[in-house]
């Protein structure tokens, strides 16, 4: 299976000889060249590849540039465009990066990471969301929310990053003196965008002029960490102190209409991270705590209503969560211990909270068959995150630096 | 391509480095203070020098992870070699980007250091101290001083039709491999020699000295059937083979392949022309020598070599950095070789990396007077020292990383592979100078904090984001920053926050915090915390009766401050609006209690909202005990066969207001 970019580099260099030092510069170059298709060129099957790249910088979040509104058939000799942030500093670069699988004179396909172009955003990039195939949205530690935009060419082809507009939305008042307070998520339903901060606010703008609608100032007390849609004017929030809490963006009043107390016996105070809405069951919905714990929800049970299980339990905070889009039998998270894990049903076990046996109505088969994981990735380093595209890749980055790029299976 | 790439590399080190190593050697003067402003500055600058650390960084756990697997036996050889040569990837990687940079000064330095670690790893940590030492040797002569892919396509372009430069050239490469004793190779280039249009006397020179050169006996360490004496009873009688064909005149008339079966004899003479002809360094003199004079010498026996090669060439005089450390390593004295390599490549990441390989490959744990004994030789063994130099070079390396701003995760490996949980107190101290600009790093921090069971610094972090939330989002952060306070587990902060959202904020808390509150940090003191909370709770989740009842049992106990009371009761006033949730007493306990307060109210200072809010209050509280009082007359009125409908009958509370 695919391995960590070190491991995989590790074990191919544990033979290391000189005589074929070129090889294993093949696997770890500045530029992004990097591939393990070594399959009999007489034999032409696609086999999955890895690739890994070495970017020099801590990466905050990856991004695929793709139009999560329409769904496709997984093509793998496809190229496909991705975002990249990094981290860690006062401002931050934004990457533009490109995929493409190449067949070369042998009838070898070999796969490709190759940067387009860097531009610099003037703050720490908190999140980023794709909006259509060329806009995506950025929030920053600053407060705001900005649109980029990368103009397709007359080829199809990508080559630069245009900044769009930027409003500042999260600020914290204290008397009369005001300060930017950080965004940290946003989410979108390809007609909006939702941004959440750290100041408990919500705001809502258009996602094509980047014009403020709606605003719930300080709706929240605390912190929200994540956020994302459940339908098309509903909004789920994660907040600092675990909770969960629908939003219906239509009410007048800055109130959820639902409130999720976590299970506080394994949490204890730590806050929600990390959400994914299963694609054709909206109303299920998988929190990532800090604490590692992460907690199925049926959103049709009203206010207060317990997870109906806790997936599992591990150690660093769940960076992100992501369902597979055709398959959402599967998901995928990564987390803080320098893990990236596919998830699917199995021969495993997970608790059922106390109480609840499994009821027909929630259709999921890992309720049914058990939850089991295999790792795609392990860093020494926390994972800050990962993203899949519609033709089944999988990227991950976090504080080592690495782009780490996988194709995965969700059958 | 593979070759090419190298001798561009080391053609530098044999003609530029000296020069450059020298200069380095004489300007440098080690220090932390150096080093930090070295890592901060070229980190950031330059992407790939962070790759260069992040990948060290990486290699240097699995060294840890296989030491722990191992333990207490030390790393087998074979797997510390493999990490040692991942790490000399990096070194190439690292020269090939500096060169790509422009920089080829430092490209050289680290080309150097690649020479010179392969040498290190040779003598520390691959080759067995009670078997030859050769097969290493040639090996790492062949990575650094091969031609052939350069020479080799000008040959094969020109077929079978040589040009007499071509010819010239392709024989100072069979010249090479031999002298490196790589015979085979050698003789695969011969055939380009015995084509179809050289002479008949020169295709059976070819074919002899093919069959002599492939039949060179190798001694091959990993193989464990090949015993030593085998190997040294073969040796002998291919060399035999190799005087008895040069006696007979197999190659006269060919005063090349008559100097190649000299040499192969292991002739003084030869080995004095093959100098003469400049084609050779004194690497190569010395593996020559080993080659076809002394194949079977120990690791330990290496320096006398050296120095009897050194003399021969008269270059005892002008040795150069690298050749010393060289030296050092042969009398398998680690301190010198490490001081060398510390004062040349100013850099903590090499002599620390070497060193922690020297540790795991546990050579320090021999008992080196033993091995004196065994071996009766005088070369010293000071490997003893290892330990307390690799814990320097881990405390140096991972505090300059632990300063660096985005790489400081990577100093905690370091820092926590020094023995005895030595690591956690620096660690800690790092951590004291670490500033989280954000929730996100302070989470982060936090989580780390953690792991090391840091009461101190989680309690100091959280304060610090606590504080900043209070000064800078003021009451509308409130409640964020008694999560952060919660979080520190600082009591006297939490009270003092929770005072401020109850007295000047609007007394609600959010149930998350609640629960926490209740779990964490309550004692006897904050008895009405405890209580208030429950009531909170209550409310919030919609149990009127609940809240109504812990509200009472608050006021019983009085434990209400007196402040607070109207606050508290006007901000819930949700539990007023349904009559059912009262109960025997409950309305004349409240209703006792609002009248009390309003009087104490009025005594301090009067406040007309206030006494509003108390009046309306009187007035919800007058509306239930009317509800209670309807509902009882009517229970009597009706009678018990009526009982049964009461859904029916009974009042809707909103009914109350007419009476």
């Amino acid at each position: 299976m695919a391995l960590n970019m070190s491991r995989a580099m590790l074990q191919a260099e544990f033979d290391y000889d000189h005589s074929n030092a070129d090889h294993v510069f093949e696997h770890r170059t500045n530029s992004g060249l990097s591939f393990n298709n070594r399959e009999n060129p007489a034999i032409k099957v696609h086999k999955p590849f890895t690739v890994t790249v070495q970017t020099g910088n801590n990466l905050g979040k990856v991004r695929w540039l793709q139009d999560n509104a329409t769904q496709l058939i997984p093509d793998p000799h496809a190229t496909e465009h991705l975002i990249s942030t990094t981290c860690g500093q006062l401002k931050s670069d934004i990457t533009l990066w490109k995929l493409s699988i190449v067949q070369d004179e042998y009838g070898k396909f070999n796969s490709q990471v190759n940067s387009l172009c860097t531009v610099e955003s003037p703050a720490d990039v908190t999140d980023v969301v794709a909006v259509t195939d060329e806009v995506f949205a950025v929030t920053t530690s600053q407060g705001s929310l900005s649109l980029y935009k990368c103009p397709r060419n007359e080829d199809d082809t990508f080559n630069r990053i245009e900044h769009t507009s930027t409003k500042h939305l999260h600020n914290l008042r204290s008397g009369s003196f005001e300060c930017p307070c950080p965004a940290r998520a946003v989410a979108t339903n390809f007609s909006s965008l939702v941004s959440v901060g750290e100041d408990g606010s919500i705001h809502q703008s258009t996602a094509t002029t980047n014009e403020n609608v709606r605003s719930l100032d300080h709706a929240d007390p605390l912190s929200i960490y994540c956020v994302d849609f459940v339908s098309r004017s509903e909004i789920l929030t994660g907040n600092g102190g675990g909770q969960l809490k629908r939003w219906d963006l239509r009410e007048p009043e800055n109130k959820p209409v639902q409130i999720l107390n976590p299970n506080f016996a394994m949490n204890n105070i730590y806050g929600v991270i990390s959400l994914a809405v299963h694609p054709s069951q909206k109303h299920l919905v998988i929190a990532g705590y800090q604490s590692g714990c992460m907690d199925l929800y049926d959103l049709r049970g009203g206010s207060r209503c317990d997870p109906i299980a806790n997936l599992a339990s591990n150690e660093g905070s769940l960076s992100e969560l992501y369902f597979h889009q055709i398959n959402p039998d599967h998901f995928f998270s990564c987390s803080s211990s320098g893990q990236v894990c596919q998830w699917y049903p199995g021969h495993g076990s997970f608790n059922m909270q106390d109480g609840l046996m499994y009821t027909p109505d929630v259709n999921i088969e890992f309720l049914k068959r058990g939850l089991i994981f295999k790792q795609l990735n392990t860093s020494l380093f926390p994972v800050n995150s990962m993203n899949v595209s519609k033709h089944d890749r999988l990227i991950s980055g976090g504080d080592s630096g690495v782009l780490f790029c996988t194709e995965i299976s969700a059958q | 391509m593979k070759a090419e790439y190298k001798s561009k590399v080391f053609r530098p080190l044999v003609t530029l480095a000296p020069r450059s190593l020298a200069a380095v050697l004489s300007n440098s003067t080690p220090s932390g203070g150096e080093l930090t402003t070295w890592s901060r500055q070229f980190f950031v600058d330059a992407p790939f020098v962070r790759n260069f650390v992040v990948a060290g960084a990486e290699v240097f756990a699995t060294v840890q992870k296989e030491y722990k697997a191992h333990y207490p036996d030390p790393v087998p050889p074979k797997i510390v070699t493999s990490l040692s040569r991942m790490y000399r990837t990096f070194l190439l990687e690292l020269c090939q980007n500096l060169k790509a940079t422009g920089d080829l000064t430092s490209a050289d330095l680290y080309s150097n250091l690649d020479f010179v670690w392969n040498f290190c790893e040779i003598m520390f940590l691959s080759s067995h101290p009670d078997f030859p030492v050769l097969p290493y040797l040639v090996d790492w002569i062949h990575l650094n001083f091969d031609l052939t892919s350069e020479i080799l396509p000008k040959v094969v372009a020109e077929g079978s039709e040589l040009e007499e430069e071509t010819t010239l050239e392709l024989w100072n490469l069979i010249y090479s491999h031999v002298f490196h004793g790589t015979t085979r190779e050698a003789a695969r280039l011969l055939s380009y020699l015995g084509g179809e249009s050289a002479s008949s006397t020169t295709q059976r020179h070819v074919a002899l000295m093919e069959e002599l050169l492939s039949k060179r006996p190798e001694f091959r360490p990993e193989d464990a059937a090949s015993s030593l004496t085998e190997f040294e009873a073969l040796f002998t009688a291919w060399q035999e083979e190799c005087v008895n064909r040069l006696e007979n005149g197999a190659f006269s008339g060919s005063p090349n392949f008559t100097l190649v079966c000299k040499i192969l004899c292991g002739d003084d003479e030869a080995f004095a022309s093959a100098v003469a002809r400049g084609l050779i360094t004194w690497y190569e003199y010395m593996v020559l020598l080993l080659n076809y004079k002394y194949p079977t010498i120990r690791p330990a026996q290496l320096k006398a070599y050296a120095v009897r090669t050194l003399q021969q060439l008269d270059l005892v005089d002008k040795l150069e950095a690298r050749d010393a450390i060289l030296l050092h390593a042969m009398d398998l004295d680690v301190v010198s070789v490490l001081r060398e390599i510390t004062a040349v490549w100013d850099n903590p990441w090499v002599a620390l990396h070497l060193s922690d390989l020297i540790f795991a490959c546990g050579r320090s744990s021999i008992s080196t007077s033993a091995q004196k004994q065994r071996r009766g030789d005088d070369a010293s063994f000071d490997f003893a020292c290892v330990v307390p130099l690799r814990n320097d070079f881990l405390l140096e390396y991972g505090t300059t990383l632990m300063e660096h701003e985005t790489l400081w995760q990577m100093g905690l490996c370091y820092l926590d592979a020094l023995p005895d949980g030595k690591g956690r107190p620096v660690i800690r101290t790092c951590f004291q100078h670490r500033n989280p600009f954000s929730e996100q790093e302070a989470q982060k921090l936090v989580q780390i904090a953690e792991r090391y069971g840091f009461g101190d610094e989680i309690k100091g972090i959280c304060r610090q984001i606590c504080l900043s939330k209070l000064k800078r989002g003021g009451s509308s952060q409130a409640q964020n920053a008694l999560l952060w306070a919660i979080k520190a587990g600082d009591e006297a902060l939490t009270t003092r926050i929770v005072d401020k959202i109850l007295f000047e904020g609007d007394a609600q808390i959010d149930v998350a915090l609640l629960d926490a509150l209740l779990a964490n940090v309550l004692d006897a003191s904050l008895a009405f915390l405890h209580e208030f909370s429950i009531f909170r709770r209550a409310v919030s989740e919609g149990r009127g009766r609940d809240g109504v009842v812990s509200l009472c049992s608050m006021i019983k106990r009085g434990v209400i401050p007196k402040r607070l009371a109207i606050k508290i009761l006007s901000k819930n006033e949700s539990i007023f609006d349904d009559g059912s949730n009262f109960e025997g007493d409950d309305v004349t306990t409240l209703m006792e209690y609002v009248q009390r307060t309003l009087v104490t109210q009025r005594g301090d200072d009067y406040n007309s909202e206030e006494e509003r809010q108390v009046t309306d209050l009187n007035r919800k509280l007058i509306k239930i005990r009317a509800y209670r009082i309807m509902c009882e007359f009517r229970r009597k009125a009706t009678g018990a066969e009526e009982e049964e409908e009461d859904s029916n009958t009974e009042f809707v509370y909103g009914e109350a207001d007419d009476y």
